[in-house]
């Protein structure tokens, strides 16, 4: 479960001034939830994924990650939350250009314990439940879009995380290739039962799940309304 | 867990396969440069240390010139012997020399030295056939020659022939018993001063008997010395001072070499220097490209500590393959360079110095470390969030 408690955070702009983009925000996040983030270019989704994620810090207010208040934890103890909590999925896929499909996908893993055929295991089938086992040697380069945002949401579930954050996972993607990228996803998301936040400009991917909220003028509303 | 940052950090090298090549690169000159210059500098260090040493002597060694009264001979026996009774605790060694200059051999004219003592305690000559003139009291008087006698004359071990002491009238039956090196470059031949009586007798008033004392560290010049004016004085009941001189050139050829090993070294250092910045340039140059990969590190659980060792470890990866690399090189080139440096001085050039090459890593790692240390830091404070707004 993810709880933001009045949460506020500014952005320092180069020319000095101070952008407020959340203000006094809440929102609680229960566990296998889906939930989507809509709003204009430039309201601070990206910026509340982020501190979801533990990708930044508040500058006010409380956070908790399954009970745990984040605000004041140590480094250390951030990327240990970090990396057991969270999958993320970029809109600009994110991938290690100079690394295969597979050594992308292993990434996560190499951050925990674990043996290397384990590991090896477990890059395998999240390639394989993206359908694409027999691209695992290709370089990112070597891959479309569509098949490159798919790695990337293998990398995003191969470590058995408990939320994935994605961040217009298919703001790159022509609408056809989006719609099977956000099948797979709201598939997958299903089955590991994991709760998904998801952020996107388009109201059609919205219409899919269940709880939708909008951003703007720093704080959350009901967007199916 | 350190097993698994190896590995991001080997994969990091080996994905910038070019670019770690071109780093490493200076650093295998840097430690190439530390190997060989410093095995070079040794090993010629060696070479014309003790070539300076069989030529002029062993460090410490003085000269005691008697004059060349009608006399002298028998006064700077006596004298040698007395030397050698009071020498002895401070274990000085006394050998007394005359030169015999232009003696006539079978093929030319050779510089001969007779000898009472051992010279080689002073003069440490290799015996390259044979042996060392002994004592022998043969009616055939033992020569030893040098190596330049042997080749110019065609004269080797065994050979019996009779030569012409310089200064004198005389001919005496010689037999070659040895060949030695003496660093000398002209034809060179010892005898034993006790077997050559009749002609030291004529060369008395015409050449000066010297004596040669050496004392091993721990003995100062100025101590030796004083020790063998009073000596000498007391010896001689004289009031002219004795012609006393430091003939050894060890301290002028190890400072020398000195010299030239530390300006060396300075070059191995200042490539590395090199090296170490050329890892904080490209470090640093490309800080913008990796930090988008660090910062994906991080966002899958990874410490800045670790990516700061992630950054650390390439930079020591690339440094310990460049090391390997050049002392596998040095020790292949280390041979070459050893016969190039020490050219015509022949002296046994066997020994790799392991020392320099456990320095020279050392040093690369140590640059790597230092290069990498920065762009690490900085590496470590990326802001991961930026990543969402790539
Ligand atoms: N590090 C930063 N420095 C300066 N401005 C920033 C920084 N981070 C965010 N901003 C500004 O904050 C605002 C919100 O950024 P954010 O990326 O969260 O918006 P967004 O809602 O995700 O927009 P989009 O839908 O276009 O992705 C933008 O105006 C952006 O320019
Ligand atoms: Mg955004």
């Amino acid at each position: 479960m993810l709880e933001l408690q009045s949460c506020c955070k500014s952005i320092r702009l180069p020319s000095g001034d101070t952008l407020q983009l959340l203000r006094d925000l809440s929102l609680k996040i229960l566990p296998g939830e889906s939930l989507a983030i809509l709003g204009r270019s430039g309201t601070g989704k990206s910026t509340l994924l982020g501190l979801l994620g533990l990708l930044d810090t508040l500058d006010c207010g409380s956070y908790r990650v399954d009970g745990q208040e984040t605000v004041g934890l140590c480094d250390r103890a951030l990327a240990n939350l970090r990396g057991r909590t969270f999958g993320f999925i970029y809109q600009r896929f994110c991938l290690m250009s100079r690394l295969s499909a597979f050594q992308n996908v292993e990434a996560p893993l190499l951050h925990r314990p674990g043996r290397r055929a384990d590991r090896h295991k477990a890059v395998y089938e999240a390639l394989d439940k993206v359908g694409l086992i027999e691209r695992a040697k290709h370089k990112p380069d070597q891959l479309s879009g569509g098949e490159q945002q798919r790695v990337a949401i293998a990398r995003a579930l191969v470590h058995n995380p408990h939320v994935i954050l994605a961040d217009e996972p298919t703001g790159s993607l022509d609408r056809s290739t989006g719609t099977m990228i956000l099948r797979l996803l709201f598939n997958l998301v299903k089955e590991a039962g994991v709760t998904l936040v998801v952020v996107t400009h388009e109201p059609l991917i919205a219409a899919q799940i269940e709880r939708v909220l909008e951003l703007s003028n720093g704080a959350l509303k009901d967007g199916n309304l | 867990m350190i097993f698994q940052i190896l590995i991001i950090a080997w994969l990091g090298v080996r994905s910038r396969l070019g670019r770690s090549i071109l780093t490493a690169l200076s650093l295998f000159i840097g430690v190439l440069a530390i190997v060989v210059i410093q095995a070079g500098a040794g090993a010629a260090q060696d070479a014309v240390m003790s070539n300076a040493i069989l030529t002029g002597g062993r460090a410490m060694t003085l000269s005691l010139n008697v004059s060349n009264g009608r006399r002298a001979f028998g006064q700077a026996d006596q004298l040698l012997s007395h030397l050698n009774n009071v020498l002895a605790p401070v274990k000085a060694t006394a050998v007394m020399t005359v030169d015999a200059d232009s003696t006539l051999f079978p093929g030319g004219s050779v510089e001969m030295t007779l000898v009472k003592g051992d010279l080689r305690e002073i003069r440490p000559f290799p015996v390259r056939r044979g042996e060392w003139i002994g004592s022998g009291s043969d009616i055939v008087l033992p020569v030893v020659i040098n190596k330049a006698t042997s080749a110019n004359f065609g004269l080797t071990t065994g050979m019996t022939f009779s030569i012409s002491p310089g200064h004198t009238h005389e001919q005496v039956n010689v037999r070659v018993i040895g060949v030695i090196t003496d660093g000398m470059k002209e034809p060179n031949a010892y005898a034993p001063l006790d077997l050559t009586q009749s002609w030291v007798k004529q060369l008395a008033g015409l050449v000066s008997p010297k004596i040669l004392i050496h004392a091993d560290s721990g003995t100062s010049q100025a101590q030796l010395t004083g020790l063998i004016r009073n000596e000498y004085f007391r010896f001689f009941d004289t009031e002219r001072s004795p012609e006393i001189s430091r003939i050894d050139q060890a301290d002028d050829f190890a400072q020398t070499l000195g010299t030239i090993k530390l300006i060396f070294s300075i070059i191995a250092g200042l490539s590395l220097v090199v090296g170490a910045m050329g890892i904080l340039n490209i470090g640093l140059a490309t800080l913008r490209e990796r930090s988008d990969e660090l910062s994906l590190h991080r966002s899958f659980g990874a410490t800045r500590l670790q990516v700061i060792a992630i950054i650390v470890l390439e930079g020591q990866i690339v440094a310990l393959s460049a090391a390997c690399i050049a002392i596998v090189f040095g020790l292949f080139g280390f041979p070459l360079a050893a016969s190039f440096l020490s050219q015509g001085i022949e002296v046994s050039l066997q020994n790799f110095p392991y020392e320099a090459a456990v320095i020279g890593v050392v040093a690369c790692c140590f640059a790597a470390f230092i290069g990498s240390l920065v762009p690490a830091i900085r590496a470590g404070h990326v802001p991961i969030a930026s990543i969402m707004r790539l």
